[in-house]
């Protein structure tokens, strides 16, 4: 399965933001999508998603049969910065909600409880309103959302920069899991993130994307290299 | 020092004024697109900028003061004093009584707002400085923003020049007196008075009664010599001059200050702070559902939206019924007062004795008396603004599926208080013995459900299709307002309606019905596009 962006553009007032964006993306790796701040990363992400139109260009899915469809936004699994969930109701209310939505793609037998169970979300916290969970909270049960309906293609918009290492390194493990059967976008402005997490690394400059050089990564220099790399291009 | 705070906060106002007016200026369709990017940049041009919208600022409040005073005083002195020479002593006296009772319902020192929000929070300003400074810039101002609307309405109504003078002076005297009560009560209690509806309410009413009935019995107290004796004014400057240097004298703004804003429930964008006013009085609260309330799976067998939903509605069940029960106590208060009416008043029932004739009236009072635009905002701030995020909730048939769900529960809402008018009106006519057929009796209540059910489609119909709230200023869509009014106007219209029962009844029905099934299709087609986060 392979994601292909196709001269997606997008710009703001006189500010072009997305000058052309071309990249096909692979399943069962991680990409880390890095960039300065305000480089484009989540409108990069907001075009993908669906939600916001992009002035031009459109991205394709093509299935392990070669049959390329135009992305739909059910494809998607997009993980915000900030967790966004409904608060008014339970952990445990959410997910059945959200399983019900979702019959088509449950494993058998699973049950509400059983997903929970998985992200480490204790009985206790369960039948708590989400409006008093922590951030680390939201934040593994929005990606439970994403181990239920199983979408193709993952945006993780910064996703790790504020929680706290035992939940970080609980999600990393999550992601790595997960890997195998989905296309991963993770943008991110933190290099070390980028190098731990990912498999390859993207940077989006000026508008356009640019795949970093797979040997480059595990190169002392690396990091001297990207920041160089970000530098020249934004004078250019 | 308080000169220099003012210059700063003027400063800073000034700046954000000139950008939000830029930035209003800038979302008008096509004259918006007139003004680059670059204008935020235009230093020359943003003091222009500020100056216009100083001087809109200055237009607006003498033209609200102006307006407040015509509907206060001056309109209801005429209307109910046809003779030209007994108006002034009225108009004296419910310029007092409205003027000297009213600075106790509210505070500007305790009222936070998105300025002190911008000059305290975010700028540092020592909230002494700002909050005294502002206060009393706010009560020298009224007397410029007051002068002439005083002056014109006191020779209007058949007193002097120097009396208008006068009389302002007095008004915003009166006004400081107020400020400073609250102010005394906070230091020796911490209370905030101002927010205490067992204060505000019999306040509010003691000061309407004491304006306007001594208005209708053309009793008006004799204050033309009171209100100008050189001697009262002595004691009043006096009391202003005490309540200026207890203002100066407190040091408890910081608290105050700090309370304030954390009434508000700030967030870092100052203007979310509105929205997040605005939206306040629909927002959900934790501490009002028990663990057992949370744990309980009383909607475990229902499935996808309609769990949704139900938990949804059991959760802002407080909200809900809360205007259903106002509504209701409403309703019942004016049936007790129509039925003592009908005693007393020999002809009161023969304007009911026809539910022909009153039956498009309730049009109005249906539309008024419906639920609706809270619960969709509750909705959207709860429920919608989270869930839109995802693309299943954004989908036709899910859309659709949810608008079903929601509607029933709005109607069923709206059903009690159809039943609380229907059961009122019936049992009206059957105190006063009116004789109503029962087809009549029949076609009106179907008449009262079915323009219930259609004002609850109406609103959620509104929302689905424009979603007019926006997650950081809860501001409208112009479409949104537009069709709101018009709706408003239609309603108005059937007031002046006359026609047979049966025919009215079968109106409203098909339209109730027309309107439903093109309410479903438009949200089918159109909701997907509009539904979303703006």
């Amino acid at each position: 399965m392979q994601l292909e962006i196709k001269n997606i553009e997008k710009s703001f007032g006189s500010k072009n933001v997305l000058s052309g964006i071309n990249f096909t993306f692979e399943q069962g790796k991680i990409y880390g999508l890095l960039g300065r701040n305000g480089a484009g990363k989540t409108t990069l992400f907001n075009c993908l998603s669906g939600e916001m139109e992009p002035d031009n260009g459109q991205a394709f899915l093509i299935g392990e049969d070669g049959h390329k469809a135009v992305l739909a936004p059910e494809k998607i699994g997009y993980v915000y910065a900030t967790p966004v969930l409904p608060e008014f109701l339970t952990g445990y209310e959410f997910i059945k909600f959200y399983m019900d939505i979702n019959k088509e793609h449950l494993l058998p037998g699973k049950t509400a409880d059983d997903y929970l169970e998985l992200v480490q979300i204790n009985q206790d916290d369960r039948h708590r309103l989400i409006k008093g969970y922590s951030y680390g909270m939201k934040n593994k049960l929005q990606m439970l959302c994403f181990l239920i309906s199983k979408p193709p293609v993952m945006l993780l918009d910064e996703p790790l920069t504020s929680l706290d290492v035992v939940v970080a390194l609980e999600m990393k493990k999550l992601l790595r899991e997960m890997k195998q059967d989905h296309i991963l976008l993770f943008s991110t402005h933190i290099l070390q993130l980028a190098t731990d997490l990912c498999d390859e690394i993207v940077l989006l400059n000026n508008g356009t994307l640019e795949q970093i050089d797979h040997s480059m990564i595990h190169e002392p220099t690396f990091e001297e290299n990207i920041i160089s790399l970000l530098k020249d291009e934004s004078k250019s | 020092m308080m000169i220099d705070t003012q210059k700063i906060i003027f400063k800073i106002m000034a700046s954000t004024n000139a950008n939000r007016l830029i930035y209003y200026f800038k979302r008008i369709p096509f004259l918006g697109r007139l003004l680059p990017e670059r204008i935020y940049r235009n230093l020359a041009l943003k003091k222009n900028a500020a100056i216009l919208a100083f001087i809109l600022k200055v237009i607006r409040k003498v033209m609200g003061d102006a307006l407040m005073i015509a509907i206060l005083l001056v309109v209801p002195v005429c209307l109910l004093e046809t003779n030209q020479n007994g108006r002034y002593a009225e108009y004296l006296h419910v310029f007092l009584m409205i003027n000297a009772i009213a600075p106790f319902l509210t505070s500007s020192i305790f009222n936070a707002n998105r300025d002190q929000y911008i000059c305290i929070q975010l700028m540092h300003i020592n909230a002494k400085d700002y909050i005294v400074s502002t206060v009393l810039l706010h009560e020298i101002g009224d007397i410029f923003y007051l002068l002439p609307s005083v002056l014109f309405a006191t020779v209007w109504m058949g007193g002097t020049l120097l009396h208008g003078f006068l009389l302002t002076a007095l008004l915003v005297g009166f006004s400081l007196i107020g400020e400073t009560f609250f102010l005394l009560f906070y230091c020796k209690t911490n209370i905030m008075l101002n927010k205490k509806a067992q204060f505000v309410v019999p306040v509010g009413i003691l000061c309407l009664a004491s304006a306007y009935i001594p208005l209708v019995l053309h009793r008006p107290l004799p204050l033309e010599n009171l209100l100008f004796h050189p001697l009262f004014l002595i004691l009043m400057l006096a009391l202003c001059t005490g309540c200026v240097l207890i203002i100066l004298r407190c040091n408890q703004y910081h608290k105050i200050a700090s309370k304030n804003l954390k009434a508000f429930k700030f967030m870092l964008n100052g203007d979310e702070i509105l929205a997040k006013a605005e939206f306040d009085d629909v927002a959900l609260k934790e501490k009002n559902f028990s663990k057992s309330d949370l744990q309980s799976k009383k909607f475990e067998k229902k499935k996808g939206f309609a769990y949704l939903n139900a938990i949804f509605f059991e959760r802002h069940k407080l909200l809900l019924v809360k205007p259903v029960l106002i509504r209701i106590v409403c309703i019942a208060i004016l049936w007790v007062a129509a039925v003592i009416a009908s005693h007393f008043i020999p002809d009161f029932a023969d304007k009911f004795s026809n539910a022909n004739a009153i039956l498009p009236l309730f049009v109005f009072v249906m539309y008024f008396l419906s639920l609706g635009e809270r619960i969709c905002k509750a909705m959207f701030l709860n429920c919608d603004i989270s869930l839109l995020r995802y693309p299943f909730y954004r989908e036709k048939n899910a859309i659709l599926s949810n608008f079903k769900v929601r509607l029933f529960e709005i109607a069923k809402l709206n059903f009690v208080v159809a039943f609380a008018v229907s059961a009122a009106v019936l049992g009206l006519a059957l105190v006063c013995r009116l004789n109503w057929p029962t087809s009549s009796m029949l076609l009106f209540v179907l008449s009262i459900f079915s323009l219930s059910l259609l004002f609850s489609i109406h609103h959620l119909f509104l929302y689905y299709v424009f979603q007019p709230f926006t997650a950081e200023l809860g501001m409208k869509n112009p479409f949104y307002s537009i069709i709101h009014y018009a709706v408003f106007f239609l309603c108005y219209l059937c007031t002046k309606i006359k026609s047979p029962p049966s025919f009215f009844t079968l109106t409203v029905l098909a339209v109730t019905l027309i309107y439903m099934v093109a309410a479903v299709i438009l949200v089918y087609k159109l909701a997907p596009k509009n539904f979303r986060v703006k």
